[in-house]
């Protein structure tokens, strides 16, 4: 617990923008704010759905049941949150980011935000010129890749043992799917129960592998949304990789205002070492969502409190002061859109 | 507990608490910011409430408990920068850095702050706030109230002293007055018009509430009766039955028509013009004047009653002497004035000539450290009080103005409308108006005490520089210049004052500690 209360920044974070600096690039005034999108990284990689985990159902939740567990001494909750800002220049893009990490304690919650600053671009010649600068064909999948080793790092290096760490996001699977497995041994090492959010998707994990819903709904959300009441979650379902059945997730649907639900995901192994903790934990996520009680912004509460520092964080650090007399010509839609 | 910089906003530094602050600090407290090169002191202007995480009410609606993490609480503080406690000598003004830490401050850096100055004395008071409609005392780190000590010097500037019964005034003028005597070696003179207000003062205090107690320690006191006391009460009215009284202390007065002066005789006018009341004094004087130059030793006020009257018959036409004794033209006085005087006058034989009583006189008073107590209580004592008051106040000028003595004196008057029209001129408060305009060279001050300010002689006010507004009237109060709300002077607990206190701008609301004779505290 002693680590938090800090902005850290990447070792690489000061290096970075002195090479910039140093090498005339010039960052435009005005960064666009990035949404990390992995909807093509489903995990696991090549899954397919298996139902039997629980009967298919709705489950009613209890927030009692959740307020009691949360205000109990011995549960610790923690949570992740991102945000992104995006440098879009002529020699390359800049992402600066703040990964952000929560701890309720007992009177408060407490913060420990990571900044990052990456530089990419496709010219050699910048590359060559110093390590700090990534080569990179396609900027925006090498910062995902970076962002989520950063994540994980930062996660598994901070997360207090025994908390249950609420994530904002999917468990992501593609070309960084070994990473994610490795933090998720290291997770349960530290008896850390990682919980995965998903809101917003257009995934058809269940309605496309259950005949009766087969071709009725537009997504898994939609059907979700007609098939639950307020304060109901979905049996959970299974989705497995094809050639190794236990290298799978958990997730159910979970609908706590009239609102689009959210899908709540687990790993395998984490729902299998926990199973006798999980309808608690459900409880408790409810609850959370309850304390948050915001029907434009509907998440676990403490989601909420990292979504608010990252944002700070990278409000209060102005990269453009920092990189000030470098000499980067923004490209024509920045120019034009006054970015 | 630590409150940081956040910036400066409309000239205010705003500054937040950091964790494990566990209140708010109340508006009036003194933070202190050490900065590199000398320290600032902030005094608090607005103390807010703030909820970082802004929670929803839907839990609470849904009978679920809320997150404690989300009840957290912060103190947003706007500050004004009351004093810079460091030197630079460029001229310009140091910047207070955002991120700076503030604490609060102690005595020592308020003391300075509030413009104290090192070494010199002062009846020390309590420093007090008030918040969310609570006064209380503002406390240190340490959790000892902060004290400042009001200037001497402030008591030869007039000092107006008003508050609702019960709320603290007559205490609060009994503590200045017992530090006149004992720490200045001065001379007080107080008229009491009510109860046994003043009466008892020889007696020590008796304090039941802790709280009393523990200000008397703070300030390493303790209850004591005044030494030098005397109460005079008019011959003609019995006050040996007062409760508490020492009948040893007490002697009958009254006036002596040879010495008494004659402008004090206005004090027994009452509906009638100043220009009217004027010519009493001149007519008294020219028959004072002939009974002296005629060697009449026995003459009596009485005798001057008979001489008034018996002018009817002769067209109210009366021969006057100015106060350069020179006769002057004769005046003849309009029936209805001569009715009103007359009426008066012969009320008053009842004050004069009484062989059995003492004639007091300057000397009696200028005594130091002796608090000497005139008790006119009801409507004759009033009367008496008047011209009593008017005689002796002309004699301490002559006697100060003459350097007869040095002894500074501090006259204490109680409900001043009772003795002077609150209507009065500059020229019909004679030497009041005098002392308030003249009093610092002379060592002379006069503490006015009411319940209602607006009770106050037009043209004293004025010349009032430290007033002090326990629990009373709120339009008044601002009239007055006291920077209070409504809220804030409706709110004062007993012995808490909005106050204006001449040469000690930064300080706004005192608790006076009980004085330490003359004050029996009734359980509570």
């Amino acid at each position: 617990m002693d680590n938090l209360n800090k902005l850290l920044f990447h070792p690489s974070f000061n290096d970075t923008i002195s090479e910039i600096n140093r090498l005339n690039i010039q960052l435009p005034p005005k960064p666009s704010y990035q949404e990390m999108n992995f909807q093509l990284y489903t995990y696991p990689p090549d899954g397919r759905l298996v139902t039997n985990v629980e009967e298919i159902k709705r489950y009613v939740l209890d927030p009692k049941k959740g307020d009691k567990i949360a205000h109990e001494p011995t549960t610790i909750c923690c949570a992740y949150d991102e945000s992104i800002n995006k440098f879009s220049g002529l020699e390359g893009t800049a992402f600066l980011m703040s990964h952000s990490l929560v701890v309720t304690r007992e009177l408060d919650f407490m913060p420990l935000n990571l900044l990052t600053f990456y530089f990419y671009t496709r010219s050699k010649d910048i590359t060559n010129k110093s390590r700090f600068i990534k080569y990179s064909k396609d900027p925006e999948m090498d910062s995902k890749k970076d962002y989520v080793n950063d994540k994980i790092e930062f996660l598994t290096e901070y997360s207090p043992p025994g908390s249950i760490l609420f994530i904002d996001g999917p468990l992501i699977g593609g070309d960084v799917y070994t990473f994610m497995i490795r933090a998720i041994n290291k997770f349960l090492s530290k008896e850390i129960i990682p919980v995965f959010f998903v809101k917003n998707s257009s995934s058809n994990l269940v309605t496309d592998n259950i005949p009766d819903l087969l071709g009725r709904y537009n997504s898994d959300m939609h059907w979700a949304y007609t098939y639950l009441k307020k304060g109901q979650r979905t049996n959970f379902f299974k989705y497995a990789d094809r050639n190794n059945p236990d290298n799978a997730k958990i997730f159910c649907y979970l609908k706590a205002f009239d609102l689009s639900p959210q899908r709540v995901e687990f790993h395998i192994d984490t729902f299998q070492k926990y199973r006798y903790k999980i309808d608690e934990i459900m409880d408790l996520i409810y609850y959370l969502i309850l304390a948050q009680g915001d029907l434009k912004n509907p998440q676990v509460r403490p989601i909420a409190i990292a979504e608010k520092y990252a944002r700070d964080t990278l409000r209060l650090t102005d990269i453009n002061k920092i990189a000030k007399y470098s000499g980067l010509v923004p490209t024509m839609n920045q120019e034009r859109f006054g970015w | 507990m630590t409150w940081v910089v956040v910036g400066e906003e409309h000239g205010k530094i705003k500054l937040v608490s950091k964790s494990g602050t566990p209140g708010l600090i109340p508006k009036g407290s003194y933070l202190t910011i050490e900065g590199e090169k000398g320290k600032f002191i902030l005094r608090v202007d607005d103390s807010v409430q703030y909820e970082p995480y802004s929670p929803s009410p839907l839990i609470v609606d849904m009978d679920l408990s809320p997150l404690r993490q989300d009840q957290k609480c912060q103190n947003i503080i706007y500050a004004s920068r009351v004093k810079d406690l460091n030197e630079r000598d460029d001229g310009l003004i140091d910047y207070i850095l955002p991120q700076s830490e503030a604490r609060r401050s102690n005595q020592e850096e308020i003391s300075k702050a509030i413009g104290e100055i090192e070494g010199e004395g002062g009846p020390e008071v309590f420093l007090a706030t008030v918040h969310s409609s609570q006064s209380q005392l503002l406390i240190d780190n340490e959790k000892k109230p902060i004290k400042a000590k009001l200037p001497e010097d402030m008591f030869f500037h007039q000092i107006l002293v008003c508050g609702k019964t019960g709320s603290g005034k007559t205490a609060a003028s009994k503590y200045l007055a017992q530090y006149f005597v004992e720490k200045m070696e001065g001379a007080v003179l107080a008229i009491n018009v009510k109860d046994v207000d003043f009466l008892i003062m020889d007696k020590k205090s008796i304090a039941k509430n802790p709280l009393v107690i523990k200000e008397w320690k703070l300030l390493g006191e303790e209850p004591h009766g005044i030494e030098n006391f005397t109460v005079y009460f008019p011959a003609n009215i019995d006050i040996s039955t007062a409760p508490g009284v020492t009948p040893e202390l007490c002697q009958k007065i009254t006036m002596n028509v040879k010495d008494i002066e004659p402008e004090a005789l206005t004090g027994l006018l009452r509906g009638i013009t100043d220009a009217a009341a004027q010519n009493l004094p001149n007519i008294f004087r020219y028959w004072q004047e002939t009974k002296k130059k005629e060697g009449n030793k026995d003459f009596t006020f009485g005798g001057f009653v008979k001489y008034f009257s018996m002018a009817e018959a002769d067209g109210r036409i009366f021969r006057t002497m100015n106060s350069r004794k020179e006769e002057s033209a004769e005046i003849s006085l309009h029936s209805g004035t001569f009715s009103n005087l007359q009426r008066n006058l012969i009320f008053a034989q009842d004050f004069f000539d009484n062989p059995e009583a003492k004639s007091l006189d300057w000397k009696d008073i200028l005594y130091p450290g002796k608090i000497s107590v005139i008790n006119v209580p009801g409507d004759k004592g009033e009367e008496f009080g008047s011209i009593l008051l008017r005689h002796l106040l002309r004699r301490i000028v002559q006697a100060k103005s003459q350097r007869e003595s040095n002894v500074p004196v501090l006259i204490i008057i109680d409900e001043v409308h009772k003795f002077y029209n609150t209507s009065s001129s500059k020229e019909a408060l004679g030497d009041l108006d005098t002392i308030s305009r003249t009093g610092r060279s002379q060592k002379i001050g006069v503490l006015f005490s009411s319940q209602n300010p607006q009770d106050m002689p037009g043209g004293l006010s004025s010349v009032i520089n430290t007033k002090i507004f326990f629990r009373t009237d709120v339009s008044s109060a601002k009239s007055h210049g006291i920077d209070a709300s409504t809220v804030e002077i409706e709110s004062l607990r007993n012995g808490f004052a909005a106050a204006t206190i001449h040469n000690l701008s930064q300080v706004k609301f005192i608790k006076f500690p009980l004085a330490y004779a003359g004050v029996f505290e009734k359980e509570t």
